[in-house]
């Protein structure tokens, strides 16, 4: 039993890493008032992106690298329409996800199947050696070792440093940036993109890391989880991670259980992960609009 | 820069800030005609006018907001173009608008940081301290009554460097006792050498706070800076409102005696928007005929009171009852003919997205149709209507709420809850916040037209004078309690404060 219990908790970092890589990016968005729905979009074309150039150059690192970049165009996108165009942010963010799903799928057929070199799990030194918390934390890949500081990283920015007060500025009273010379325009459309960025990383990883593959559609609306998780974790970088783990803990369960020849309904397991995204919207109900950014508060009423 | 003198002790004759001219339009109104104006150091000098006078406007100009269409700025002596308000911060001006304009889920240390690369909370401290600004810097600004934003606001003005401290309608917002605090900063930032302009509506603040006085009317400089010592309170008045206001007529009728309560609630209490209970244990009638004043500190109660009265809050024990029927909600207020101005009429009873001539459909106890629909043409002419029998001039009928400014949608509020000729209960909460003078006055005549018409009045003021003037009878809360009622002819002003603040009679 506490083997089903180390593999679900592993599997939940394994799992939940892309998650929180997008659920990241899309606080950052939101906390600087854009909700983005095109964030399941920048996941796959960091997927796609991730997986090609591993392919093409050999190196994981590289794939990284242009998963990176990938969903921070994408996001670009999406930027560009609503904080410059003023477009409905709804509407805006979802035909960017499908722009993505359309560019993936045009593109992404010659990889499917494809061998690509990806990021193995390295097990830590000496930490890996911890009963059970070295199962859990300190047997994956690299990229996995990265998300541990990410979301530490983003709280400390977003509270402490000069730009992570304009960007908080930008979500509660983008006038003020205005009185003070700012531009909040700008500092809108960078969270949007750097978000974008981080779920284009979240992508590459789950391509090169978790499933060391590339098949259309792959993050099986991760990007959409993400951005529901955002909204429960109150918009905090901590809560964030958290959720993510909670998440993952959800997909990892089929799995391990199925391993120990306990044959649950597939589909009641799939569905598992919106179903505790539901239950727990619905246990917040009003509390967690309330926690939100003013200026996002706008864009929801 | 010196304040003074050394030899003579004068005061140096430069300006800090000096405007030539300054004329600005929007449209088809002229805002400002060729103002002149200016500040000393070491002066507080007092912008006065009604509503839409072009105060702000002429702010705006000196703060970079708008750019004049003609007229000069000078700042300490030499001319200067303001093309935005980080230039005019950089001259030294510095403006804490009408509308605060702080982050609600900042702290004051990271707001000031907005303005000011690299503050710490520390710095914060000391300048607050030096000013005699109490603010705590880590608090989050949302925790933060408004006399606190207002604090941290001005202590945000001062620490970007400004000489010129310019406030837009400061005490508009604040509770008597808030009002003495900032004059005392005021004081202070005199005494140091600072150039403060401040707005306002009031004749005494004027009195109590300023060197010189200039009043605009339509845009147009009507008394420029002079001694308002040399003028009296009328003198003063007529140049705002441009015609005599006639002081309310002290003698009147006493209400009926023996006739029964409209208004009753017996030993009724209410929980607050938070959960906790803000009304406690309170009796109070209400005659027909008569107008009682309710006066406390901000947040006593007060708030509750007209709600339960109204029938938008339900009483957790006691009875209410409005003309001797039970009040369970709403309807039955409104069947038993209470009409209601509400507190904040922004948050709790307008909808910002529809225009005048729609609320006024909205509060219409029967609205008129032609077959299924509303009879547009006919509210229309009903809202005209009420407007004449009201007099309290709205904007045109076609423009949303969301476009007015605070005076305009109070005077979309009390014509729609005034002009209803058949109530017998008006329950009226800060019915004059930001009103002007004249606006006021007609306001105050109305409640009392309402009373003489045989209605109980029930009206929530922070201003004492306004409730000495026109209740019959004031009620003091403090703390959710009543603290005390007392007849409004003769009464000590020392006796209603200890009330409010809880002192025995
Ligand atoms: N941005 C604007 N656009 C159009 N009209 C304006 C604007 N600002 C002010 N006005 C008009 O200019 C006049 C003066 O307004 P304002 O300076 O705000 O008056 P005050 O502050 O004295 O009440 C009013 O008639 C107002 O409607
Ligand atoms: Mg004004």
């Amino acid at each position: 039993m506490s083997d089903l219990v180390v593999d679900v908790l592993t599997g939940a970092v394994r799992g939940g890493t892309a998650i929180m890589f997008a659920a990241l990016g899309e606080t950052l968005a939101e906390r600087a008032g854009v909700v983005n729905l095109g964030t399941e979009g920048s996941m796959l074309v960091g997927a796609l992106a991730g997986y090609a150039v591993a392919a093409e150059t050999g190196t994981p690192w590289a794939g990284l690298a242009a998963g990176l970049v990938a969903g921070g165009l994408l996001a670009l996108v999406h930027a560009v329409m609503v904080v410059w165009r003023r477009a409905d942010q709804f509407a805006t963010g979802l035909t960017v996800m499908f722009l993505g799903l359309g560019l993936t799928s045009l593109f992404g057929a010659a990889y499917v199947g494809r061998a690509a070199p990806g990021f193995d799990p390295v097990a830590v030194p000496l930490l890996s050696d911890l009963p059970v918390l070295g199962e859990v934390l300190f047997h994956h890949d690299p990229v996995t070792y990265l998300s541990f500081a990410a979301a530490p990283l983003m709280w400390w920015w977003l509270r402490g440093t000069r730009g992570g007060l304009l960007l908080r500025t930008a979500g509660e009273r983008a006038d003020v940036l205005h009185v003070h010379g700012y531009r909040p325009g700008l500092i809108r459309g960078a969270a949007v993109v750097a978000g974008g960025a981080l779920a284009g990383v979240g992508g590459a990883q789950l391509a090169t890391a978790y499933a060391h593959a590339w098949f259309e559609g792959m993050t099986a609306g991760r990007g959409f989880i993400a951005v529901a998780l955002v909204i429960f974790a109150v918009w905090r970088p901590l809560w964030v991670m958290a959720g993510s783990y909670l998440f993952g803990a959800a997909l990892a369960l089929a799995p391990a259980l199925q391993a120990r020849g306990l044959s649950l309904n597939q589909f009641a397991l799939d569905a598992l992960p919106f179903l505790i995204t539901l239950a727990i919207l619905a246990i917040l109900g009003r509390r967690t609009l309330r926690a939100a950014p003013e200026e996002l508060r706008r864009v929801f009423t | 820069m010196t304040l003074t003198d050394p030899r003579t002790g004068a005061k140096t004759d430069i300006p800090l800030l000096a405007v030539r001219g300054l004329t600005r339009r929007f449209g088809e109104v002229l805002a400002n005609d060729a103002v002149d104006f200016d500040v000393r150091p070491g002066e507080v000098h007092a912008l006065v006018g009604e509503n839409g006078a072009g105060k702000s406007t002429l702010l705006k100009l000196v703060y970079g907001v708008h750019r004049p269409d003609s007229g000069d700025i000078s700042v300490e002596g030499s001319p200067v173009t303001v093309g935005s308000p980080a230039q005019a911060r950089s001259l030294g001006i510095g403006m804490v608008f009408q509308d605060l304009r702080l982050v609600p889920a900042l702290s004051v240390t990271e707001n000031i940081a907005l303005a000011v690369r690299g503050v710490k909370a520390r710095m914060i401290a000391d300048a607050a301290a030096e000013h005699g600004l109490a603010v705590d810097p880590q608090a989050r600004v949302s925790h933060l009554s408004i006399g606190e934003r207002q604090r941290a606001e001005i202590l945000k003005v001062l620490m970007t460097g400004s000489r010129i401290v310019i406030l837009d309608e400061p005490t508009s917002v604040l509770a008597p006792q808030e009002v003495t605090a900032l004059f005392a900063v005021v004081e202070r930032l005199r005494a140091t050498g600072y150039g403060v302009v401040i707005v306002t509506h009031k004749l005494n603040e004027v009195r109590a706070i300023a060197d010189r006085v200039t009043v605009l009317r339509g845009g147009r400089v009507i008394l420029g800076g002079v001694d308002p010592g040399n003028y009296t309170d009328a003198e003063l008045v007529e140049a705002m409102v441009g015609r005599a206001v006639p002081s309310l007529p002290s003698e009147r009728p006493a209400p009926p005696d023996g006739a029964a309560a409209v208004l009753a609630l017996r030993g009724v209490s209410a929980y607050g928007e938070s959960g906790v209970i803000r009304l406690k244990d309170v009796t109070l009638e209400v005659r027909p005929g008569e107008l009682v004043g309710v006066a406390g500190v901000a947040g006593s109660g007060q708030r509750e009171l007209c709600e339960v009265a109204c029938g938008l809050r339900p009483a957790s024990s006691g009875v209410v009852t409005v003309a001797g029927v039970e009040v369970t909600g709403p309807r039955q207020a409104l069947a038993g003919g209470v009409c209601d101005v509400p507190e904040d009429p922004l948050a709790d009873a307008v909808v910002p997205g529809l225009t005048i001539v729609e609320h006024m459909a909205l509060g219409l106890p029967k609205v008129p149709r032609r077959r299924a629909n509303v009879d547009w043409a006919d509210v229309r002419r009903i809202t005209t209507e009420l407007e004449e029998r009201v007099g309290l001039q709205m904007a045109a009928g076609h423009r949303k709420v969301a476009e007015l400014s605070g005076g305009n949608v109070q005077r979309v509020m009390l014509t729609r809850a005034l002009g209803r000729g058949d109530s017998v209960l008006v329950v009226a909460a800060y019915p004059s916040r930001g009103l002007d003078i004249a606006t006021t006055r007609r306001t105050q005549e109305l409640l009392l037209e309402r009373r003489a018409a045989g209605a109980a009045v029930l009206v929530v003021s922070e201003d004492l004078d306004e409730l000495i003037s026109i209740s019959d009878r004031i009620a003091v809360m403090h703390d959710g309690h009543l603290a005390g009622i007392v007849p409004a002819r003769g009464a000590d002003r020392q006796e209603i404060g200890s009330l409010m603040l809880g002192g025995a009679r």
